[in-house]
């Protein structure tokens, strides 16, 4: 099993997925690995729908008032 | 009798003033002067009028001055809503002024009226100035060179707590359709005023600290007349906002005509309303990119199964066509096989049937009986048959058989 490597950011997403998407199309996938693929794509969308709906409350925490 | 130097008792005084002033001072006059106090009490406005050295620091003049409450009614009616925003402290104005001298009450400057454009025009150089600097600088397009995140979902807002268009924005990104989260933290400061420009930088400040803690910096105000915005042109302000390390986003509220921190923001939007819209619309876009993607890559393999479906399916047909067609032909030849069957037996059958017809009419042609039928008797002696005259002599014993019996009978 390949290791669960982590999403960091939107951008990094964003670029996983458009690497992805130009592999499929310039079809050096074999039909093995595009399950994969296909299942590591579900993965970063997900994190980024999620994300998008829950951003981490990292913000109050960050100023000492006044 | 000496009555000591000539005096004039001070009502005389005043009223010489008073009518001195008056011969030199008959219609009113133009004035170029500063707002430097401006207060209100039961309509009439009460100023102090000043202006100042070329530094803009010293006041080399300075006067009391007046607006009735009658006259500002009137002036009101004549130039419009402009006038409340012009009569504030800070203001550089031009006005009508009857200076007048009274004998009780000493110099006062009367106001009865005010020309807005000369505010108005003030103001414009003033922007130009500002921009002009900025851009000498370097720093009008510095904070539209900042590559913002795909998604701006931290926010660092400054406005006023209780400003309507704050209240907004946050309503507005609450319950936006989509159900994106936005995490806003505000930064209390005025957003008109003499004491807004100090306030805004001071937060500004604070936010460029902790910028990696946000996305992005929102300015935002509820709508204003333009004179409400002039702080938006200050200089001071306009260089920090074009510094920041993070993009500024500008939602001012008003229709007409851009302010300097409008330009040199990464981008203005018109209202409050219209930046939550704005940063709504951008997790949009985005989120519809990623769907495309995904759809796109859901597709291909999609395309790639089909394909290797249709090559699995395709040889399926071969080797089953090739085995049907073996067994057909087997089939058909079982089934020719079948048929011929009966037919072969069938002939064997009449073959043998004609055969043995046949032999069974041959078997009757010489059957004995039917010889005698024809009028033959057959000789038999000592039970054998004779068949020639030469077996027989005289006196031999014979049976004839007949057709219909036997007879014996000796030779005579």
């Amino acid at each position: 099993m390949a290791k669960e490597k982590k999403i960091t950011s939107y951008q990094k997403a964003m670029e996983e997925l458009q690497q992805i998407a130009e592999m499929m199309q310039d079809e050096i996938v074999s039909i093995d690995d595009m399950a994969e693929k296909a299942k590591r794509a579900a993965a970063l969308i997900a994190y980024c729908r999620q994300k998008l709906r829950a951003t981490e409350k990292e913000i109050d925490g960050v100023f000492d008032e006044n | 009798m000496s009555l000591g130097p000539e005096s004039y008792s001070l009502y005389e005084l005043n009223e010489f003033i008073k009518r001195t002033v008056a011969l030199n001072f008959v219609d009113p006059i133009w004035v170029r002067c500063e707002i430097a106090e401006c207060k209100v009490s039961r309509g009439h406005y009460y100023l102090t009028i000043a202006e100042k050295d070329d530094t803009g620091l010293d006041i080399i003049a300075r006067a009391n001055a007046i607006l009735w409450e009658f006259d500002f009614r009137q002036t009101r009616r004549k130039r419009g809503a402009v006038l409340k925003e012009i009569l504030r402290q800070g203001t550089s104005v031009m006005l009508h002024i009857q200076v007048d001298y009274h004998e009780k009450y000493g110099f006062r400057m009367l106001v009865k009226d005010i020309d807005p454009a000369f505010t108005i025009g003030q103001l414009e150089q003033r922007k130009r100035a500002t921009i002009q600097l900025l851009e000498k600088e370097g720093l009008l397009l510095k904070n539209k060179s900042i590559d913002p995140s795909l998604v701006i979902q931290r926010l660092a807002v400054v406005s006023s707590r209780t400003a309507a268009g704050y209240i907004d924005f946050k309503e507005q990104l609450l319950n936006n359709e989509y159900a994106y989260d936005y995490s806003t933290r505000l930064f209390p400061s005025a957003v008109q005023g003499p004491n807004m420009v100090k306030e805004m930088c001071t937060q500004l400040d604070r936010i460029t600290k902790r910028n990696d803690a946000f996305d992005a910096v929102l300015i935002i105000r509820g709508g204003g007349g333009r004179l409400d915005l002039v702080e938006y042109d200050d200089e001071t302000l306009c260089r920090k906002i074009s510094q920041m390390p993070l993009p500024v986003f500008t939602g001012i509220g008003h229709e007409i005509d851009e302010t300097v921190a409008d330009m040199v923001a990464y981008r203005s939007l018109k209202t409050p309303t219209a930046a939550a819209e704005f940063l709504i619309h951008r997790s949009l876009n985005f989120e519809s990119h990623i769907s495309q993607m995904m759809q796109y890559i859901n597709s291909e393999v999609s395309n790639q199964i089909n394909q290797q479906r249709q090559q699995i399916d395709h040889y399926s047909t071969l080797i089953n066509s090739a085995a049907t067609n073996q067994v057909e032909r087997m089939n058909l030849d079982l089934d020719q096989f079948e048929k011929m069957i009966p037919l072969l037996v069938k002939n064997k059958v009449k073959l043998s049937k004609l055969e043995l017809e046949g032999l069974a009419r041959q078997i009757e042609l010489v059957n004995p009986q039917k010889v005698l039928n024809r009028g033959f008797g057959v000789v038999t002696k000592d039970s054998r048959v004779i068949r020639s005259v030469s077996e027989l002599k005289k006196g031999d014993d014979i049976k004839i058989t007949f057709s219909d019996g036997d007879k014996d009978a000796r030779l005579a």
